[in-house]
């Protein structure tokens, strides 16, 4: 089955919709085509058309319809060879007749993005990468079968102690009937070095 | 979970002692290997017990390197054990399993114990570097008087294949522990029972605290902190720094790996000191279930467990013999005739020390100090 937004033909769009509207004058034009070879992207093409012109002639209004076959320059309105603006056309064109003009009321991106994901809180939309999420790592058994034991794994951890804090082999500590006692004749002992630094 | 079985005897007793013990808490291991440390060794060993032994694995291009290690360093070969190999399906048998028993170089016969000490674990890692990256040498102790054996496989068929069974080794303090591989590939290196320097200890549980501790020991720049194959490796090395290097008494071993919050240290005489030490020694807090089981040097042996006390344990026995095990039903097939009611199941603050000898069993508090 066909999606439905196949068949929903509104997003066809008009020359208003487009960012830059391509003003081109039939007067000046001299059918050369090096606009439309030009182009980049495209966004013009020369084409043949049936032009129908009513016109009445004499004194009383008798109007009459002609048609007649033109030669013109066209933008197109598909939505993937829009104009951007580049001015190319412009530059390559003899007598001036054509150039890019941009359309202040445009809501181009509206139908350029469409199925387009709207911006959410804390989500970064261009990272293409899997989501932090997907690259969890389970390294222990025990953290999907004890999760209670998990409660201390990830807590931070302060490294960083105040004040002064010794190596463990100068610890002014003396070792008294197997129970460790402050050394007070050590050099690091602390009564030792107030003394010390109050003289 | 692993199975961990010791036994301290005043008599010589035979490791399938440990062995049958780990078999009847068959439930807790998963038979993926079987470490063994044999200190205070009988039979063939018992007139050698000057000279230190060096025990592992090696393949027969690593029996040359080791020959001639030996031989460069000044080694003089005395006498060497093997065990008696008796294939066993499901075993894959190495080509070298040794004991070697050797005399000091010329030069180290008159040093003091610790520089002989420092010489012998030099040698072992230096060992265990050559043969490391082949796998063609293991080395698991050098040191007088304690044998290793470790190998994969169930603990009862290892044990016969080791021919222990009609072996007459023995020896009066032996730790056993039965492996179930949970976090890493099985690896030699990783099996229970650690060794340094007269110090051994083997675990059940698991270390969160691991990566800070390894990082802690491996800045002391002792070349012995080394390996960790196995996260409770570090618990051997905490006790060999707390006790040999820092010349703490063995139940400071306690207030390193698992220290007292301020409040609770107001009825030890030596609250100063406690204060001094954690702050110092933080980062060898251990975090996790754990349940340790170790000796020292003159052979005592502890069970200690980490505050969250997840792991069993518990110390049984009669005067000239005790078991720290695992489980009760351990305890019941080293010791059977036991008055059960004085089985010991430590606690949080508990700190159970069986003295040398199995003289005597002392449950040390670290609440009252």
């Amino acid at each position: 089955m066909e999606p439905a937004t196949r068949l929903d033909h509104n997003h066809q769009l008009s020359l208003k919709e487009l960012p830059y509207i391509v003003r081109w004058k039939d007067h000046r034009c001299t059918r050369c085509g090096r606009c439309t070879a030009v182009c980049p992207v495209k966004a013009i093409e020369p084409s043949v058309k049936v032009k129908r012109t009513v016109y009445s002639e004499g004194p009383l209004p008798e109007p009459q319809a002609t048609r007649k076959i033109v030669q013109v320059v066209e933008q197109v309105t598909d939505i993937e060879r829009y104009c951007t603006g580049c001015g190319t056309c412009t530059l390559v064109c003899p007598n001036d007749a054509i150039e890019p003009e941009y359309n202040p009321q445009n809501k181009f991106l509206h139908y350029k993005n469409k199925g387009g994901e709207g911006y959410k809180r804390g989500g970064r939309r261009n990272d293409p990468s899997i989501s932090t999420l997907d690259r969890l790592k389970f390294t222990r058994i025990s953290m999907l079968t004890d999760p209670a034991l998990d409660a201390g794994r990830h807590e931070f951890r302060v490294r960083t102690l105040l004040g002064r804090i010794l190596p463990a082999d100068e610890l002014p500590l003396k070792n008294v009937n197997g129970t460790l006692m402050p050394d007070d004749n050590s050099d690091n002992s602390f009564r030792r070095s107030g003394k010390s630094s109050r003289s | 979970m692993c199975r961990l079985a010791a036994i301290t005897s005043v008599k010589y007793f035979s490791p399938m002692e440990n062995i049958l013990a780990l078999e009847t808490m068959k439930e807790g291991h998963d038979g993926s290997g079987l470490g063994l440390t044999l200190k205070d060794l009988g039979g063939h060993f018992e007139k050698l017990k000057a000279y230190p032994i060096l025990s592992g694995i090696c393949s027969k291009k690593g029996a040359k390197i080791l020959d001639a290690y030996m031989d460069k360093a000044g080694f003089k070969l005395k006498d060497i054990w093997a065990p008696r190999i008796k294939p066993v399906k499901g075993i894959l048998q190495r080509d070298h399993y040794f004991a070697r028993i050797y005399d000091y170089p010329a030069s180290y016969v008159h040093k003091p114990v610790k520089e002989k000490e420092d010489l012998l674990m030099n040698v072992r890692i230096a060992l265990r570097k050559i043969g490391e990256p082949d796998e063609s040498i293991f080395v698991f102790s050098f040191y007088p008087d304690v044998l290793t054996l470790k190998e994969v496989g169930d603990p009862l068929q290892v044990g016969e294949f080791f021919g222990l069974d009609s072996d007459h080794l023995k020896a009066k303090v032996i730790f056993a522990q039965g492996r179930q591989n949970t976090n890493y590939a099985i690896y030699l290196y990783a099996c229970h029972p650690f060794f340094i320097q007269g110090y051994c200890s083997m675990t059940n549980g698991e270390n969160t605290a691991f990566v800070p501790i390894r990082e802690f020991l491996m800045g002391r720049g002792l070349p012995g902190y080394t390996g960790y194959n196995s996260d409770s490796e570090v618990f051997t090395h905490i006790l060999h720094y707390t006790v040999r290097q820092l010349g703490f008494p063995l139940t400071y071993y306690k207030d390193v790996i698992t220290p007292l919050k301020e409040t609770e240290t107001e009825k030890r005489r030596d609250s100063a000191a406690l204060k001094l030490i954690k702050q110092s020694l933080r980062p060898l807090c251990i975090d996790g279930p754990n349940v340790v089981i170790g000796f020292t040097p003159d052979g005592s042996c502890f069970m200690v467990h980490d505050a969250k006390k997840l792991r069993p344990g518990v110390v049984g026995g009669i005067n000239g013999k005790y078991a720290l095990m695992s489980e009760e039903c351990g305890l019941d097939s080293a010791v059977p005739k036991r008055d059960k009611a004085t089985d010991i199941f430590p606690m949080k603050y508990d700190m159970v020390i069986v003295k040398p000898h199995a003289e005597e069993v002392t449950v040390w508090n670290q609440l009252q100090g």
